[in-house]
């Protein structure tokens, strides 16, 4: 059904992200239709990805709550999920200082996750690939959603995705190709976390949530150690140390398979101190002893980061509009307390899913329709999840206590205390100015299992191709003077890829080591950079993150 | 596919483009211990070289009209390669796959290849390979390829025009350019330096996706099955290694003393043949 | 004269045609009703044995005669490219390691030269080490060409049965040489970095580099002859002509086709770069600190007679362009010897030089990862420590 003439394509379905919420979303969708029976010829599904391949831009620990796959795959599925270990031991570390830790006994009844499959959410993610092109799904890697599609009454009607073969300056190159526009009765928006056209319609339709979003940034590693079949499921949860009493800020150490360790840090982005290096942090924790000894013998083999969404429910924009839906990260669907979103993320989807092959049948998709989508939503146990913890991270960033004490509150409560919203000052206006006094040294000595950052981001596999535009945009050079002055252009320390250097009183952007993980856009305190989309294909290779 | 209207009329060209799917071979590595290859996390690409031959094909077609088929020799997940070909605009695509082409070396790869040549139509004018491929590196195949067909070879091509029936290619040699000169049919080989391959469109993919691509054995082939794959092979793999890794050598302090370290470098490099 | 090594009993044939097709060589025809072999062709690759529905061909050759046909295969040869007459460094170069192959192998070595008005060539040959040198000069092959190229060494390796020939990966190498293996239906090895006999079995061990030069590999061709190889320049070392040494010369009259292409015009190499082929290479990054520092890599690489690159850092400032950058998103090179001025050696770096034989690196940051690679690491000004090895270079030049 389509139309490769100049103008534009054509699907009935579009998403844009091939992350689990889209692939839920499809996969759903077509299985629900395939069993509801009835002769009308299935959808065309599409999903675009702007990675090169499915999974490139994906990461995460992964603890993967087993609610998300309910309703969506198959007992047989879920058996030969590409996880190769499920969580047996489970330890919960409070850690005081570079040395000490304290073991807390018992882990948080939130926080445990006996039994559930423990691995890497790039394979899950393909894994779900694979279903949904069997279920007959199209998959496009290396086309970004650029621009939505909207006719004259607002209404969303499709996507045009990104040029490609621009050179540095803008021009075309011998190879450049506009981007196309696909047109579609409902776009699906799954492109995660500060997603460009997630933004744009929320914007544009006024869909924000009661409070702006907020983010932590999570850096990660696969470790390789030596084999030890017996440690394969054992987990380790961390607060406190390297963050202090108003960050908030943990870690975790998950032991995948006998030869493979994720290990990973999430600083939230509301913190204060412009002197706060993220890598550096990165760093110093997995120095800390009770770290250090899940990682011994071993070597780093891959490195990412991305933002997590943890503004919680107060946070979550209206995710239906005319012509498009908000399924995944990007809605901000993702428990804050459990830093859990793959399963609200998945679990979206299906319901995303449902209401689109209730819209086929009727062949009805108005906004009313689907609505249903998230009035589905609304009354699962997702919602629940997120209505329970939706005042636990706020009071985090005056206090820890503060933010424990309202953990527990919520917990026996179901949420009902404080049933009013605790206010959350927005990511970019938490920081302070430098006291130059305060650098901290750098961490202990690079080794295999503790790279610095730039031999970290080349496991990443980040790539560009050099002759484009810089994807990241300064949109008033003036501001960063003052930055610079006032705050010590944070943007070297907060991006955890080495793309901002300060050199010469002048700041230096190498785009082409970009990680996508926005956080410049969201923590620079003036709203002075603005992330945008490179050319589709270029990014991380990430593969087993 | 939607051919253009002065497609229709001049179609009078058959190219084959011969298109491998390669591990991303920055990322290999050898395991030093067990001197097994180390797979995981290496992503399965177009050889580059060959996407260079594509677009050579491809710019052919835009400019006189003409038949594009893709041909691989390789498993079947490789299929993806020519999905791709025919998204960017190669007409047809063809997989040879066959568990008896398995551990095929230059010569048996070379015989494949050429066996479904002669299968696909008599009246094939080009048959364009990339230089090499990045991870056997030998440049053998295309040579060989010209070889069981029994038509001219000319390699290193960086630019080509073709009228009535006649080629005229500019190949990079080593002093320099040659431009050569010669007829129909011919094979030849690709170089990085040619036409810098286009991106495939999502509407070429989007029509790819639908096409059939099939898939040829060695029944299919009338292939020798002795000839093909590891049995096939002149040329056995006794052992593979990890390279000799590069350790530090000596440091001096050039702060205090430049001179001394200078005549270090001087004569390392008239230990080399250099510098005297 | 090759032995028949299949036999076709024309009482069972049906003419049906099958092993005509089968055959990869063309070796097998129709006369009328009866299939035809043209034995000297033939090489017994069996393909017809198989194909034929009405068992009408038959493999004369049993395991020990096959073994005993590979031993009439003697001699090293070396193929001595030359261009306009004069013969390739790198065919000096395989002869030195053939002579040692052939000494291995108690044999002859020999060169097989072709070309037209290149009689003069032989007695550089014999000088370097050539036993013989089989000299095709014919006008066939005034230019060269695939296809004449590979019929006359193709015929000359059918009638004198070599078991080792030996080519220089040079751009004609890697091309002909391919077509010439094929046709002789016998393992050729590309690239090889390292040769040897080996004692047990007498093969000729050829190890290369593969996956991008990841990977080494050792390769062989056991059952089939000649054993082939061709080598990059460079790579083994010429050892110092012997004008004394005696050796025959025989020039050969071939039956050859006419080239199927010409060379209507040639363009000399412009002062394009490709880093990428380059024997040395002198590299500079950021330490450099401004754009006209540059002129001093340029100094050294000129009297080294190299080529000058950079990191990322450097076209990123805009000083030169990418055609010069080493590195993940650069080129990759394998130079004898890579001087690095004022680069850290992030790995996005080393990944575009690692391959480089020897290292040389200055650098201010003692803590700098290129001293990790490095044969010669010092710590130092590159700006105090370049000018002076450019004129302790500069002076030596002088006064040779």
């Amino acid at each position: 059904m389509s139309h490769a003439a100049e103008n534009s394509l054509q699907t009935d379905i579009l998403c844009v992200g091939a992350g689990v919420a889209s692939l839920a979303t499809a996969l759903a969708l077509l299985r629900g239709l395939k069993a509801g029976g009835g002769d009308k010829p299935l959808p065309r599904v599409i999903i675009l990805e702007k990675s090169r391949a499915v999974g490139n831009h994906v990461l995460s620990g992964a603890v993967i709550d087993p609610a998300a796959f309910d309703g969506l795959l198959t007992a047989d599925e879920i058996k030969r999920l590409p996880v190769e270990a499920h969580v047996g031991k489970e330890a919960f570390h409070f850690l005081l200082d570079d040395r000490r830790s304290i073991g807390i006994p018992w882990v948080p009844p939130m926080m445990q996750a006996h039994g559930y499959p423990l691995g890497s959410l790039t394979k899950l993610t393909r894994y779900l690939a694979t279903l949904c092109e069997q279920e007959g799904a199209e998959i496009y890697c290396g086309f970004s959603g650029a621009e939505l599609l909207q006719d004259t009454h607002g209404r969303v009607i499709g996507v045009r995705t990104g040029d490609k073969g621009v050179d540095r300056d803008g021009g075309p190159k011998s190879n450049f190709t506009p981007g196309e526009e696909i047109r579609a009765r409902v776009v699906v928006l799954g492109e995660g976390a500060c997603g460009r056209l997630t933004g744009k319609l929320i914007e544009k339709h006024g869909l924000q949530g009661r409070r702006p979003q907020s983010y932590a940034l999570g850096l990660k590693e696969v470790i390789e150690v030596p084999a030890d079949e017996a440690r394969a499921g054992e987990i380790a949860h961390t607060f406190g140390y390297p963050s202090d009493l108003t960050t908030y800020g943990g870690g975790f150490v998950y032991h995948i398979s006998a030869t493979q360790v994720m290990v990973g840090y999430a600083y939230g982005l509301d913190y204060s101190r412009s002197e706060a290096d993220m890598h550096r942090l990165f760093r110093q924790f997995k120095a800390h002893p009770a770290i250090a000894r899940h990682l011994t013998g071993g070597k780093v083999v891959a490195y990412g980061a991305k933002v997590i969404p943890e503004g919680g429910l107060y946070a979550v924009p209206v995710l239906t509009a005319d012509g498009a839906l908000i399924v995944g990260d990007g809605g901000g669907l993702l428990d804050s307390l459990r830093i859990k979103g793959i399963h609200m993320a998945m679990q979206s989807g299906r319901l995303a899913g449902e209401a689109l092959a209730a819209a086929w049948l009727n062949d009805d998709f108005s906004r009313q329709s689907l609505q249903a989508y998230e009035d589905a939503l609304h009354r699962s146990v997702i919602w629940r999840q997120l209505r329970r913890v939706k005042n636990v991270r706020a009071p985090f960033s005056k206090h820890m206590a503060l933010g424990v004490m309202s953990a527990g509150c919520a917990w026996m409560t179901g949420g009902a205390l404080p049933w009013w919203m605790l206010p959350m000052e927005p990511d970019h206006t938490a920081l302070k100015p430098l006291r130059a006094d305060v650098m901290p040294p750098p961490p202990a000595g690079i080794s295999p299992v503790s790279p610095d950052r730039l031999t970290d981001l080349f496991m990443s596999g980040t790539i560009h191709d050099e002759d484009q535009p810089c994807h990241l945009k300064i949109l008033d050079r003036g501001k960063c003077v003052e930055c610079i002055k006032v705050y010590g252009a944070p943007c070297q320390r907060f991006c955890p890829a080495e793309v901002y250097r300060l050199e010469d009183g002048h700041i230096h952007i190498d785009f082409s080591n970009c990680l996508h993980c926005k956080t410049c856009e969201i923590k620079d305190p003036y709203r002075n950079i603005e992330w945008t989309l490179p050319q589709a294909g270029d990014g991380p290779r990430y593969t087993r993150m | 596919m939607e051919l253009r209207a002065s497609d229709r009329t001049a179609i009078t060209m058959h190219i084959i483009v011969c298109i491998k799917q390669v591990p991303d071979t920055a990322n290999v590595r050898i395991n030093p211990e067990t001197n097994t290859l180390m797979r995981e996390g290496v992503e399965s690409i177009v050889n580059p070289f060959d996407e260079y031959a594509l677009e050579q094909a491809l710019q052919l077609k835009d400019r006189h009209g003409a038949r594009v088929t893709a041909l691989s020799m390789g498993p079947p997940q490789a299929e993806v390669v020519l999905r791709e070909a025919m998204a960017r605009g190669a007409d047809d695509g063809v997989l040879l796959t066959d568990r008896a082409f398995a551990g095929a070396d230059t010569w048996a790869t070379s015989y494949v290849i050429a066996q479904a040549i002669k299968k696909l139509n008599p009246q094939v004018d080009m048959v364009l390979f990339g230089k090499q491929a990045i991870d056997g590196d030998t440049a053998q195949v295309g040579p060989g390829v010209s070889e069981f067909l029994k038509f001219p070879l000319v390699t290193y091509v960086r630019a080509l025009t073709v009228a009535d029936g006649r080629y005229t290619a500019e190949t990079m040699m080593d002093e320099g350019i040659d431009v050569v000169e010669g007829s129909l049919p011919v094979v030849m080989t690709v170089v990085k330096e040619a036409a810098v391959p286009r991106f495939a469109r999502l509407g070429g993919w989007m029509d790819a996706k639908h096409a059939k691509i099939p898939r040829w054995g060695v029944k299919e082939l009338k292939a020798v099955p002795e000839l093909c794959g590891l049995g096939g092979s002149p040329t056995k793999v006794v052992k593979i290694f990890a390279p000799p890794v590069k350790a530090g050598g000596i440091r001096m302090d050039g702060r205090e003393l430049p001179s001394a370290a200078v005549q270090a470098v001087v004569k390392l490099l008239h230990e080399k043949g250099l510098a005297s | 004269m090759n032995e028949a090594l299949i036999s076709i009993d024309q009482e069972l044939c049906r003419g049906c045609k099958k092993c005509v097709d089968a055959c990869p060589f063309g070796v097998l025809y129709m006369d009328g009703k009866l299939v035809m072999l043209k034995e000297d062709e033939c090489r017994g690759c069996n393909a017809c044995v198989q194909t034929c529905p009405f068992q009408a061909i038959v493999a004369v050759t049993k395991d020990d005669i096959k073994d005993e046909s590979l031993k009439e295969y003697q001699g090293v040869w070396v193929f001595a490219e030359q261009h306009r007459g004069k013969v390739q460094e790198v065919a000096y170069e395989l002869l030195a390691t053939g002579r040692r192959l052939a000494g291995d192998r108690n044999c002859e070595l020999a060169a097989v030269v072709l070309g037209h008005g290149i009689s003069g060539v032989a007695a550089h040959l014999i000088a370097a080490g050539a036993d013989k040198v089989y000299l095709v000069d014919q006008p066939e092959l005034a230019e060269y060409d695939a296809n004449a190229y590979t019929d006359a060494l193709h015929q000359l390796i059918a009638k004198y049965k070599p078991e080792v020939v030996l080519a220089g990966a040079t751009a004609i190498g890697r091309a002909f040489v391919a077509k010439v293996a094929v046709r002789c239906y016998t393992g050729l090895t590309a690239d090889c970095t390292a040769l040897s006999i080996d004692r047990e079995t007498t093969l000729l061990h050829q190890t290369r580099p593969a996956f991008g030069g990841n990977i080494m590999a050792t390769i062989m061709t056991p059952n089939h002859r000649p054993q082939m190889a061709t080598v990059r320049p460079h790579v083994f070392k010429m050892t110092a002509p012997d004008p004394n040494r005696a050796g025959k010369t025989l020039l050969e009259a071939l039956q050859l086709l006419p080239p199927s292409s010409r060379i209507v015009r040639s363009v000399a190499a412009a002062s394009s770069v490709n880093i990428a082929e380059a024997d040395v290479v002198v590299a500079g990054g950021r330490g450099l600190k401004k754009a006209e520092n540059l002129v001093l890599l340029r100094r050294l690489a000129d009297l080294l007679g190299g080529v000058v690159a950079v990191s990322r850092a450097c076209v990123d400032a805009g000083w030169i362009s990418a055609a010069h950058q080493v590195g993940q998103t650069g080129k990759t090179v394998s130079p004898k010897v890579y001087l690095a001025f004022g680069i850290s050696g992030a790995i996005q770096h080393l990944e575009g030089m690692r391959g480089a034989e020897t290292i040389i690196a200055v650098n201010s940051d003692p803590t700098a990862p290129i001293f990790d690679v490095a044969d010669i690491g010092i710590v130092g000004d590159l700006l105090v420590i370049l000018p002076l090895l450019v004129e302790a270079i500069a002076g030596n030049h002088r006064s040779n």
